[in-house]
């Protein structure tokens, strides 16, 4: 039997959200429609009164859990290391507004906070014993293209061992499990007239490893349509992806930090009428996580490329995560 | 001109219906609109590297020119050092140009050239950080 629980990050609304089509109630609805049983919250997109939670929004809150029967479980904080416009933010000041995000967390009543890895490994030390106050559980998010095994998500797990303090951890995206091309990057490459076969040639040089200069030189001497970039930076920068080879070791990666993460962020970009990811093996990732016993938010992440509006995918997905996880 | 992140989910940045003339004294003299943030989440207006207006093609000085948020209306120069204000993506700002004689009745272009960092992105060594273009040039038109 499984511990995984369901849950909807409603920046998977956020296209809908920004067009005024849906206001909060309606993400909320719709991540509860979806399936969701719980949702996570991004801070500086949804809450009004930013970086405090107002009485009155925390009433919404409220009344919302009554109505459609889900809250806030997860709150996604940014760390805006470079919010000042002549210097970056010290440790002391990113420990000083992660606590002021611990405080609307805890207000919210969410038990789990993400934080980026802005936040240095040392301010991140510093950050347990006020996450211990607050009963809030910190996880550094390791997105695309960082991998667990990446030397700076390193930094932090020497700290979470070192410390053992059960405040500290990590909510892994898995962005980074990648193993094929962004699909609606791919499409919208073909709309601006990229050829398909430059497209492949791109994708097999990202999988040979060679270096993203060499793969712009070659397939822009195959006379590929400068319309290609977008999609060749994204192969190489937030949504690469790895060679199919490299899945095993990159899932030991997650299953090494597992212990260690408060919860995962599944991450989706394109999913067809069958409902499968067509970037990430989600059929091979989940199992994993109840033959490992994680005991979390599994929480629906759509990232909309596409700008098409995220109600449709977020249902696909759930339907493709209960499917693999065998829930219901 | 160097790359700068676009996020235009909300593909009307600046509501063009907003613009219209401003009165001082009963008489038009000057001009605004209102504005959303091009992206997923809010900035503090301290994220802001760059703010200009320009009214067919004329570029206005900034002093004459304000940014209103959260019911405060600040010169350009003091976003730099508003950290603790708070631009949330769904509140429109307005901005305000004053402007002798207003703008006359028909169609003009407006442009506003407004960049930002995104202050968790960094892209380099120090100080370095996602350039977001929050900007835009539309058509607008004046009734009276």
């Amino acid at each position: 039997m499984s511990n995984v629980k369901l849950g909807a990050t409603l920046f998977c609304y956020g296209t809908e959200y920004a067009r005024y089509e849906y206001d909060f109630e309606e993400c909320v609805k719709q991540a509860a429609l979806a399936g969701a049983s719980g949702y996570e919250i991004v801070a500086t997109q949804m809450i009004p009164s930013y970086p405090n939670v107002s009485d009155e929004f925390l009433g919404k809150v409220h009344a919302l859990k009554e109505k459609y029967g889900i809250g806030p479980v997860s709150y996604a904080a940014n760390n805006d290391k470079g919010m000042r416009n002549d210097r970056n933010l010290t440790d002391d000041e990113m420990l000083a507004d992660a606590i002021i995000d611990l405080k609307a967390a805890n207000k919210l009543g969410c038990k789990v906070m993400r934080v980026q890895y802005m936040m240095s490994p040392e301010a991140f030390e510093r950050l347990a014993p006020y996450a211990e106050l607050f009963d809030v559980r910190c996880g550094i998010e390791i997105h695309n293209p960082e991998t667990p095994g990446s030397p700076c998500m390193q930094k932090y797990l020497e700290v979470i061992k070192r410390t053992g303090s059960r405040y500290l951890g990590f909510v892994p995206d898995f962005g980074f499990l990648a193993i094929h091309p962004n699909r609606p990057q791919w499409l919208k490459a073909l709309e601006a007239g990229v050829k398909e076969e430059h497209l492949e040639l791109a994708a097999r040089l990202r999988r040979e490893g060679v270096s993203q200069e060499e793969a712009t030189r070659k397939v822009m001497e195959a006379g590929a349509s400068p319309a290609i970039m977008t999609a060749l930076a994204g192969m190489f920068g937030f949504v690469q992806f790895h060679d199919e080879k490299d899945l095993p070791e990159l899932l030991q990666e997650l299953k090494d930090i597992l212990p260690y993460s408060f919860e995962c962020h599944g991450k989706f970009h394109y999913l067809d009428e069958d409902c499968h990811e067509a970037s990430i093996p989600y059929e091979e990732i989940l199992p994993l996580l109840v033959e490992e016993g994680f005991d979390g938010y599994l929480i629906c992440e759509y990232e909309d490329e596409l700008y098409c509006g995220g109600t449709e995918f977020t249902k696909r997905q759930m339907i493709l995560e209960k499917k693999v996880l065998g829930i219901q | 001109m160097a790359f700068a992140m676009r996020m235009k989910l909300n593909p009307e940045i600046i509501k063009k219906d907003s613009f219209k003339n401003l009165y001082i004294n009963g008489e038009k003299n000057g001009f605004e609109f209102k504005v959303q943030l091009a992206y997923y989440r809010g900035h503090y207006l301290s994220d802001i590297d760059l703010l200009e207006v320009y009214l067919d093609g004329e570029k206005m000085p900034q002093e004459a020119v304000t940014f209103e948020i959260n019911g405060k209306e600040l010169p350009v120069y003091k976003l730099t050092y508003a950290v603790t204000e708070f631009w949330s993506q769904v509140e429109q700002a307005k901005i305000r140009v004053i402007k002798k004689g207003g703008v006359e009745k028909g169609e003009h272009e407006l442009e506003l050239k407004l960049m930002m960092r995104v202050p968790y992105m960094q892209i380099g060594p120090d100080h370095n950080f996602m350039p977001l273009d929050s900007g835009e040039k539309v058509t607008v038109n004046v009734a009276e």
